[in-house]
């Protein structure tokens, strides 16, 4: 049997180069040729970067060769989202106000993988601005779902989530707001991780919401995400909302042995509203970790159906402002029609964003509004505060949550894009964990009967990645989900 | 709640600097109307004396020391300016009435 190139996890990857049973070239020309193969069909990339990744992998291969030292990830192909710049490639945030523009400099969360090796072959598909649930928002057209053309991948992260489920790619990076890692990491069948806010940097993420956004990881198995996780985990003087810890070694800690953990169950997401086969999916799940000796309790976090209302009036205030700074004078889209500057600011911005991208800018203009500030943006921020308390609450009495990472499996296409409020309420269960800045992580966790893949969310105090990940890891080690491919 | 009126969303757009088409505010009435309404549930939250929250682990004002660094980027950052003249970025007149 011929070795897929596409299929290999990290670690298979990197022993593969090590032993030159392969090359860099060979494996990034696999991972390109895959991408541009299923492009036509998935529209997971906005920019395939070909040469530019074929020169890196060269170079990594010539730095082997000469017994240089090289970093841990050296050669291995990766995805990124197209709302991280990257110096002098094209960074389209799925805008057309950003169509053409080139970054001059590149996010830290790229930078510091590029350091250790990774090669970049691609930016992602995604809503634009990361405004989305579905991937349909992108002014690049909607991406697919790998497991069905007809469904959407999840959003916001869709090309990220698509490429790491298609293989065009080892891993991906993506931007979690309120769900846009972990829901199409659901929808698509891989491994999604939504780390503490603060503990990577989000220098150079083209920003949405500064203080729920944070940097996630797409990868196939438990084992490559704590990998990533370890190489991107730091704190960065350009971004002082990283908190200055040390990170611990992921994937040496994945090893260690789980003490019985007691693991919280709340009853609030795992309401009517939730699809049958999921709940039974993610039972099963409870059932198989029980045996493994780990106790869950029902816990309640009475809040929790106000988190989405809350959600919604922080992102669009903190969007407003953020995209405020698209004005046609310093970079992006210009319309040059324009007579005067007033006329400059309202044409670029009309012509240059996308209708949710709009809908959001006036919903955040609005509850920021003189008079209104208060009634909409100080109550969000209350009731934010009492929904960190209860999760704090919780987590005086448990390790950890299991919860559905959403409601149902991969929509289609079309289903929601025509009502707003539909579609943010897939997010209703992953927007708590960014309101909350804890880390959560979404891992496969069985199919539906008609073959779509569903996500099981495991959601942990703030800096609990590892406990996160050696739960996750267990679960991964009783179950072949992780190892299911979609059809080519 | 008030339902939104046109006029309430003409006059967020100026804020907002958007200059949106009749087809855009009516669409937008409706749907910001609809979004409002559900995120007033939250009115029914008690939150006297609760704090709010900006930061959701609690770090607190980060400082650092004010030194001047070399970026030597300058030419790729303005190399993205949609109309420049050397290192001046031209911008449209800001008023447009005759005199």
């Amino acid at each position: 049997m011929s070795l897929d190139l596409n299929e290999l996890t990290i670690a298979e990857a990197g022993s593969g180069l090590r032993e030159k049973r392969f090359s860099s070239r060979e494996l990034v020309e696999a991972a390109l040729k895959r991408a541009e193969e299923d492009n036509p069909r998935l529209n997971s990339f906005i920019t395939i970067t070909r040469q530019e990744a074929l020169k890196r992998a060269e170079r990594i291969d010539d730095a082997i060769a000469r017994k240089d030292g090289v970093g841990s990830l050296a050669g291995i192909p990766m995805a990124v989202k197209d709302i991280l710049c990257t110096e002098a490639i094209r960074t389209t945030a799925a805008s057309k106000i950003l169509e053409n523009y080139k970054p001059p400099y590149t996010a830290t969360a790229v930078r510091l993988l590029e350091e250790e090796g990774a090669v970049a072959i691609g930016k992602t598909n995604c809503d634009e601005f990361a405004m989305g649930s579905s991937g349909e928002n992108s002014a690049y057209g909607p991406t697919k779902n790998p497991w069905d053309l007809e469904r959407v991948p999840g959003g916001s992260s869709s090309g990220s989530a698509a490429a790491v489920a298609s293989g065009a790619g080892l891993f991906a990076l993506g931007t979690d707001t309120g769900g846009s890692v972990r829901q199409p990491a659901s929808f698509s069948g891989v491994v999604g991780l939504k780390p503490t806010y603060g503990r990577l940097s989000r220098y150079g993420v083209i920003a949405l919401a500064s203080s729920l956004d944070q940097v996630g990881i797409f990868t196939r198995t438990v084992e490559d995400c704590a990998e990533v996780l370890f190489r991107v985990a730091r704190p960065d003087p350009k971004d002082s909302t990283t908190v200055k810890k040390n990170t611990p070694n992921f994937p040496e800690e994945l090893k260690e042995k789980l003490e019985p953990l007691t693991i919280g169950l709340p009853k609030e997401y795992f309401v009517d509203g939730v699809d049958k086969e999921i709940r039974r999916l993610i039972e099963n799940a409870v059932e198989r970790l029980g045996k493994e000796g780990h106790r869950f309790v029902e816990v309640s976090l009475p809040h929790t159906d106000r988190a989405l209302p809350v959600y919604y009036i922080i992102l669009p205030a903190e969007a407003s402002s953020n995209l405020a700074r698209f004005d046609g004078v310093r970079y992006g889209y210009s319309a040059a029609e324009a007579a005067d500057l007033p006329s400059l600011y309202t044409l670029t911005r009309e012509k240059g964003f996308g209708s949710e991208v709009k809908r959001r800018i006036m919903l955040g203009t609005y509850v920021l509004s003189a008079g209104y500030i208060d009634q909409y943006y100080g109550k969000a921020q209350k009731v934010r505060t009492i929904i960190i308390q209860e999760f704090d609450q919780v987590f005086q009495k448990v390790d950890c949550l299991l919860t559905p990472t959403a409601p149902s499996a991969a929509f289609a296409l079309g289903e929601k894009s025509l009502d707003p409020l539909a579609m943010y309420l897939s997010d209703i269960f992953t927007v708590t964990a960014n309101i909350a800045g804890l880390p959560a992580i979404s891992i496969p966790a069985g199919f539906t009967r008609s073959n779509l893949p569903v996500g099981m969310q495991l959601i942990g105090p703030h800096f609990s990645e590892s406990l996160l990940l050696r739960l996750a890891y267990l679960y991964q080690s009783m179950t072949d989900w992780h190892a299911k491919r979609p059809p080519r | 709640m008030v339902k939104l009126t046109k006029e309430n969303v003409k006059d967020i757009a100026v804020l907002a600097r958007l200059q949106l088409t009749e087809e855009e505010v009516e669409r937008f009435q409706k749907q910001l109307s609809s979004i409002l309404k559900y995120v007033e549930q939250l009115d029914s939250v008690d939150t006297n004396g609760i704090e709010a929250t900006a930061h959701a682990t609690g770090q607190a004002n980060v400082s650092r020391n004010d030194l001047v660094r070399q970026a030597n980027n300058q030419e790729m950052i303005l190399s993205e300016v949609p109309d420049r003249e050397g290192s001046s970025i031209r911008v449209k007149k800001v008023f447009n009435h005759e005199p």
